[in-house]
């Protein structure tokens, strides 16, 4: 009994001491918390058309939410939500998501076509995602995200909705079923 | 007063001394004194819905020093939103459930499956149904909404399940549904629409319109009737009127400022102050206020139907250490937010984030709420709206810095709607 309660007073203090330390995470936590509503708690989405963004490249996050406040991507209900933060709420939310763990997409991926996009995947996406597919600077990480959201995001660089000239040429070189095949490997990649 | 609010000394020590050895719950039936008497801080959430799950899932994250207690009667969580996937058959009863186990084992809260019978602000206790109370450093209360039945003249004295709400999840969901797939060709449903506030404002025309596809499909010739208390169509109006007037001609009659005053249950009928319906189904869902139980413990002010809050930490206006969120809380003290299960999410955290500050002699942070109701237009599209709150200082309430609907009907927007139930129920219970 007292052992258990020291071990109490103790995580207790951890916990504290962590959330005082942190000062600078606070406005990240604040405003991020909301955002589980949709993508998940601590970023890690569980659904098929939203993505992971808990563990996602900061500076990508932050890019995105300044694109979809501007209307240069556009998704309306993301254009509802990034025009309700200033810039210093967008870094602060991107920071916040950056520094959870990532965490795979629970859905399941077609092992088939992920074995037939490996090759698509080495020779359009990996120079800009990495070979691991877990980001660059170039690019956001694709590895864990569920397959539907990285093929509607890709489509989206296609229509204009999402604006890149890089992802534009190297996605419009695919075909439909490449990019499809490529979005499998990439959800199964761990 | 009620007895339980007089616990005798003997009775006290009697129990507690039972209690201290049969920590584990849930508790014996017999239960007359404290139940698990509390080792730290104690938080003790009633009601296992948006807002206490929320809360209680979000006070453990933040500091697991807090011993979190959550009191509710279900052994398993409902939800209402999907609710009318259900009723519109395109989802089962077991697709809109889920358990409290991985609060307990993940989480570390305390799930207790009993009634909270009453709350005591003075003695901070929480009465059991069951007999017995625990006592509490900070109570959150989400008990959700009571239907005023008593206003729709005959509905109390009609048989059970005559004039089905199906407003909370459950057992009248399933009857409705059944009801529905049983209606006879050329069959009337009546759905009946309650005068604002309530809870979920999109809710009733989703509802409509899921039957309205339904009978379409099904049951050639039948027609639901829409009575609606409002002088229109209380949230995404220009959404759900444009997709009735393309996909349910004929199908779904919308009549806007019809009231359901009376029910004739030999009749089958429902009554406005002009007109009557005979209806195979009358779904008829009443006029709404807070639960009984904020009113019995004196959180509901005399006249008004809802409880009073302060919206950086959602603490009673009218009891020290006591919060309240969800549906029941007063919108005009919240700020111009709609009673849905993201709002009520939206408030656990701000509630949990707030308490955990005080217990850690922290300022609460400002609150930061979001707010995103889908609805299905047809068993294929959905639509949806979506607002971001600020803290107004100079009202003292949540307003909106950013907010808009979607566009056109469209089946991408019925598939986050999955994602985000999938994403959302989550959040609050794994």
């Amino acid at each position: 009994m007292r052992r258990r309660a020291w071990r109490r007073t103790i995580l207790g203090l951890a916990a504290f001491a962590l959330a005082a330390g942190s000062a600078g995470a606070d406005e990240g936590f604040r405003l991020s918390q909301t955002c589980a509503g949709c993508h998940g708690t601590d970023g890690a989405s569980p659904g098929a058309t939203i993505p992971v963004i808990g563990g996602q490249d900061a500076g990508y996050l932050a890019r995105s939410l300044r694109d979809y406040r501007s209307g240069a991507r556009s998704f309306y209900l993301m254009r509802i939500v990034a025009a309700g933060y200033d810039d210093a709420g967008i870094d602060a939310i991107a920071g916040w998501f950056a520094a959870r763990p990532w965490r795979n997409t629970p859905v399941a991926n077609d092992p088939a076509l992920a074995a037939e996009g490996e090759a698509v995947a080495a020779a359009r996406c990996a120079g800009c995602h990495g070979a691991d597919g877990r980001g660059t600077e170039n690019g956001p990480r694709l590895a864990g995200q569920p397959a539907d959201y990285l093929v509607l995001a890709a489509r989206a660089y296609l229509t204009g909705e999402r604006a890149d000239e890089t992802a534009a040429a190297a996605i419009a070189a695919a075909s439909e079923r490449e990019l499809v095949a490529a979005a499998h490997f990439y959800a199964g990649l761990r | 007063m009620p007895s339980w609010k007089t616990p005798s000394r003997r009775r006290f020590i009697a129990s507690g001394a039972a209690a201290a050895g049969a920590a584990a719950f849930p508790t014996p039936a017999f239960a007359t004194g404290e139940v698990a008497p509390a080792n730290g801080p104690r938080v003790v959430v009633v009601g296992g819905g948006w807002g206490g799950c929320t809360a209680a899932k979000y006070l453990r994250r933040q500091d697991s020093a807090i011993e979190v207690v959550l009191v509710e009667p279900e052994a398993a969580f409902l939800s209402c939103p999907l609710s009318n996937w259900v009723i519109g058959g395109l989802r089962t009863m077991d697709d809109i459930a889920m358990g409290y186990d991985a609060l307990a084992s993940r989480h570390g809260v305390r799930v207790l499956h009993d009634r909270a019978a009453g709350v005591d602000p003075a003695a901070r206790t929480v009465h059991l149904g069951s007999g017995g109370f625990l006592r509490y450093d900070r109570a959150v209360l989400s008990p959700g909404i009571a239907l005023r039945r008593g206003d729709i003249d005959g509905l109390e004295e009609s048989p059970p399940g005559a004039f089905p709400a199906a407003w909370k999840a459950g057992p009248e969901t399933r009857l409705l549904r059944e009801r529905i797939a049983a209606l006879p060709e050329g069959g009337v449903v009546a759905l009946s629409v309650p005068p604002g506030p309530y809870r979920c404002p999109p809710g009733p025309y989703e509802r409509a319109s899921l039957i309205a596809d339904y009978l379409k499909r099904n049951k050639p010739g039948a027609k639901v009737v829409v009575l609606d208390a409002n002088a229109g169509i209380v949230s995404k109006g220009k959404l759900f009127a444009a997709a009735w007037e393309r996909l349910y001609a004929g199908v779904l009659d919308y009549r806007p400022d019809s009231a359901v005053v009376a029910v004739d249950p030999s009749a089958g009928a429902v009554h406005t102050d002009f007109d009557e319906v005979a209806a195979d189904v009358a779904n008829v869902i009443p006029p709404q206020q807070a639960h009984d139980l904020l009113f019995d413990a004196g959180l509901v002010p005399a006249g008004r139907r809802w409880a009073p809050v302060d919206p950086r930490d959602f603490s009673s206006t009218l009891a020290p250490d006591v919060h309240v969120i969800g549906d029941s809380t007063d919108g005009t003290t919240v700020g111009k937010v709609p009673k849905s299960g993201y709002i009520a999410n939206s408030m656990g955290k701000t509630c949990a984030a707030a308490i955990v500050a005080a217990l850690n002699g922290r300022e609460a942070p400002r609150p930061s709420m979001a707010n995103t109701c889908y609805s299905l237009v047809s068993a294929d599209e959905g639509i949806s709206v979506t607002a971001i709150y600020d803290y107004d200082d100079e009202t003292g309430t949540m307003l909106p810095v950013s907010s808009g609907l979607s566009p056109a009907p469209d089946a991408s927007i019925k598939r986050h709607n999955e994602d985000w139930a999938r994403a959302i129920w989550r959040d609050m219970l794994a």
